[in-house]
């Protein structure tokens, strides 16, 4: 029997893929966003009240990962939005191999921001690069108050916060200072946006955020 | 435009928890295949992993899931041994060095937040454990 090391991450075939997504988008100078959140948490119906607001400000496409169906491929189309939709079937979460796919199909010279709507999962899509800018952890009240600490690897890495369905905070028991403060002892300064996509709450600093930071780069 | 990449799971339970370990089962076959293909008519006996407390992997979902990844691989049969990496933090308010069990990003010591991992994100593939095949039939061959 012969003991053979092989110290290698168990995950780097899919970290040098994201490392060619990566590449692809800053050279084409645009910043792409991984939305993460439950299933449900509000991910599809952000980008819907997001897309009007960026149009002649910000031109976007996107990529909707789920297991099955082109659901929300087809809520983002009737916003005149270039989109691809994956199937994951079983997988919980997209590779970046599937977006460096998506990229052939996007019209990346004429795009500024792409917004990438992972599988709903808290967990996995945490851990895995897909060649992102940034992670936007998006949550909402009916998930319960507690959810940073129990999944802190991602919000201690996303650069901003989308806590969601605030319109629901009245018949829930979320307290919403008790987010704050489990959410700053695992990420004190990231920016948090309460937000409702019933109402139209608190989207516009969102959007006001978003296109900050397109500008920055 | 579409794209699908539906994988097989034969009969396995498709919930989130188990897929999340899954996922981390098939990267690690295709490794282990690799290794395999670098000593051609080899058969893999084991693979040590060493996982790390911040991952939040179950050790019993991680060998089920490899048992259904490695199944008709290289892999094939292969033992899983998995070391538990503990999770241990530095507190940049108190200086404190800690052991802590679980994944909640708090100083024992002094209930800071502001604390940086010192190990605990570990996903590695340690080792293999091959026998050659070309030799002469080893006496320990089933
Ligand atoms: N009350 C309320 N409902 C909301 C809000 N945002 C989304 N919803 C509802 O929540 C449900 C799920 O919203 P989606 O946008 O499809 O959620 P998602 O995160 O994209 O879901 P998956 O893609 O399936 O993971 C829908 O029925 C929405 O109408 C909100 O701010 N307030
Ligand atoms: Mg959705
Ligand atoms: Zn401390």
């Amino acid at each position: 029997m012969a003991k053979i090391p092989v110290l290698q991450n168990i995950l780097e075939a899919n970290e040098a893929i994201a490392g060619q997504v990566r590449q692809r988008l800053e050279r084409a100078g645009i910043i792409a966003y991984n939305f993460i959140g439950a299933p449900g948490a509000g991910k599809t119906s952000l980008l819907e009240q997001t897309l009007p607001r960026l149009r002649d400000r910000l031109p976007a496409a996107v990529i909707e990962a789920d297991c099955a169906t082109a659901r929300d491929a087809e809520r983002i189309k009737a916003f005149g939005v270039e989109v691809v939709q994956i199937n994951t079937g079983s997988g919980c979460h997209v590779p970046a191999h599937l977006v460096l796919l998506a990229l052939d199909s996007l019209p990346l010279e004429r795009i500024r921001l792409l917004a990438i709507e992972n599988v709903g999962n808290l967990i996995c899509p945490a851990e895995l690069d897909i060649g992102e800018s940034g992670k936007i952890a998006v949550i909402s009240v009916t998930e319960g108050d507690d959810k940073p600490q129990k999944y802190p690897m991602l919000f201690r890495q996303c650069c901003a916060v989308v806590l969601n369905k605030v319109d629901l905070i009245p018949h829930t028991d979320f307290r919403r200072e008790r987010f704050e403060n489990d959410l700053r002892a695992v990420n004190a300064g990231v920016p948090l946006f309460g937000i409702s996509c019933r109402t139209g709450e608190g989207v516009d600093a969102w959007v006001e955020w978003l296109i900050g930071q397109t500008a920055r780069e | 435009m579409f794209i699908r990449a539906f994988r097989r799971v034969a009969g396995a339970d498709r919930s989130a928890a188990f897929m999340h370990e899954y996922a981390i089962a098939e990267a690690l076959v295709e490794q282990i295949e690799r290794v395999a293909r670098e000593h051609p008519g080899c058969t893999v006996r084991s693979a040590v992993v060493a996982i790390g407390g911040l991952r939040r992997i179950v050790p019993d979902i991680l060998r089920f899931g490899f048992e259904i990844a490695a199944a008709d691989s290289a892999a094939a049969g292969a033992d899983l041994v998995i070391e538990h990496v503990p999770i241990r933090f530095r507190c940049n308010g108190c200086n404190a060095e800690s052991v802590v069990d679980e994944a909640i990003y708090l100083c024992p010591a002094c209930g800071s937040g502001d604390v940086t991992a010192l190990s605990g994100d570990e996903l590695m593939l340690k080792s293999v454990d091959i026998e050659d095949g070309q030799d002469s039939g080893s006496p320990e061959h089933p």
